[in-house]
């Protein structure tokens, strides 16, 4: 079967298809949840966060005029969704250890291991307390800064795509990764040993 | 190249945004400048560490659960109620909603028209010749009337 593009599936969709919806759900759920718990840091949240995007999706589906990717759009309702929770959390004033289950790190058999690493179980150990270092270091990154970061690095947006997202220039989300950056290796620095 | 003006570029530069020209001046400047290089290559480590992070997934049958609170927030709010969002009512078109707007203010105005001018046509008497001499006369009178109140006697005065 033809694997329809995302732009089809929102026409199908609009035409009466629900089980387009269903695909589009299914297709892009696991990149949102991903993205958004690497904001929240919390399993639930993030579950709550990627379901309330997608009942946005289904509200306001009218609404987009594919003037950008639906990914992109899917991306700007993301953030959107974020922000809010955020705000809403701050109003509660409610405190959430975003580094609580960074403990995990590195016990997951999927982790990816480093190109330049050899498997030696030193090795594999500063590995683990260094990628648990550079969790607790995005985390305290200001919102902004982090949510532009975690789209650069795990979804590999664009600047022209970051910039839609955002709805700022493209200079904007360059400063804010130069920043972010700088920030990440001011305070993993010690961490950050050549050899 | 500065260093200064080389630490700028270093994020564009592991973001693959960077001119031609600029990309070329900034990697002669990293062969002779060991501090900048180093720079990059902290950079260059953070990146794959970030990479190395675990891809979380949401737990299965995603689908469901969402389709579950999809139709219980359907029930409590009626997402889709409305002029503009009934689907049955704009078949098959993706109209922009300011255009699904302006059709139907055009087909309000089209039918309501002729519609109020027929009312009043029927519920408002024609004002006649006849019936506006009649009232002129009456009018005329009314004001004699006050004339003979302000002056009643004009004979007793003499």
């Amino acid at each position: 079967m033809v694997k329809l593009s995302d732009e089809e599936l929102v026409d199908r969709f609009r035409s009466g298809d629900e089980d387009s919806f269903r695909i589009l759900v299914e297709r892009h759920s696991p990149r949102i949840f991903n993205i958004i718990y690497r904001i929240t840091k919390d399993r639930s949240l993030a579950e709550d966060l990627s379901q309330e995007v997608f009942l946005r999706v289904y509200r306001f589906l009218d609404g987009f005029k594919k003037k950008c990717r639906f990914s992109t759009w899917l991306y700007r309702l993301t953030v959107n969704v974020c922000f809010n929770a955020q705000r809403k959390r701050k109003g509660e004033s409610k405190v959430v250890t975003l580094s609580h289950q960074v403990a995990n790190v590195g016990s997951n058999p999927g982790t990816r291991e480093l190109e330049d690493e050899s498997f030696s179980p030193q090795k594999t150990l500063e590995t683990e307390e260094l990628a648990r270092k550079i969790k607790s270091a995005i985390d305290s990154l200001p919102e902004v800064f982090k949510m532009t970061f975690i789209l650069r690095e795990f979804e590999d947006l664009s600047y022209k795509e970051l910039a839609k997202v955002f709805r700022c220039s493209q200079g904007t989300i360059k400063s804010r990764l130069c920043r972010a950056r700088e920030t990440l290796r001011q305070k993993l620095e010690v961490y950050l040993r050549e050899g | 190249m500065n260093c200064r003006r080389t630490r700028k570029k270093l994020s564009p530069y592991l973001d693959r945004s960077l001119a031609v020209k600029e990309k070329l001046e900034l990697e002669r400047h990293l062969k002779d400048c060991s501090s900048c290089a180093h720079l990059l290559w902290q950079l260059k480590r953070i990146h794959s560490l970030v990479q190395s992070i675990p891809v979380e997934k949401p737990e299965p049958l995603f689908y469901e659960r969402f389709s579950h609170r999809l139709s219980s927030s359907w029930k409590e709010k009626a997402p889709r109620e409305g002029l503009f969002r009934v689907r049955w009512l704009w078949p098959a078109f993706s109209i922009p909603r300011l255009r699904k707007i302006a059709i139907t203010v055009a087909i309000l105005l089209a039918v309501s028209g002729p519609s109020f001018y027929l009312w009043r046509s029927l519920s408002v008497p024609e004002i006649t010749l006849i019936a506006f001499e009649e009232e002129y006369l009456q009018s005329r009178q009314m004001v004699s009337l006050t004339d003979e109140l302000i002056f009643p006697i004009s004979g007793d005065r003499e």
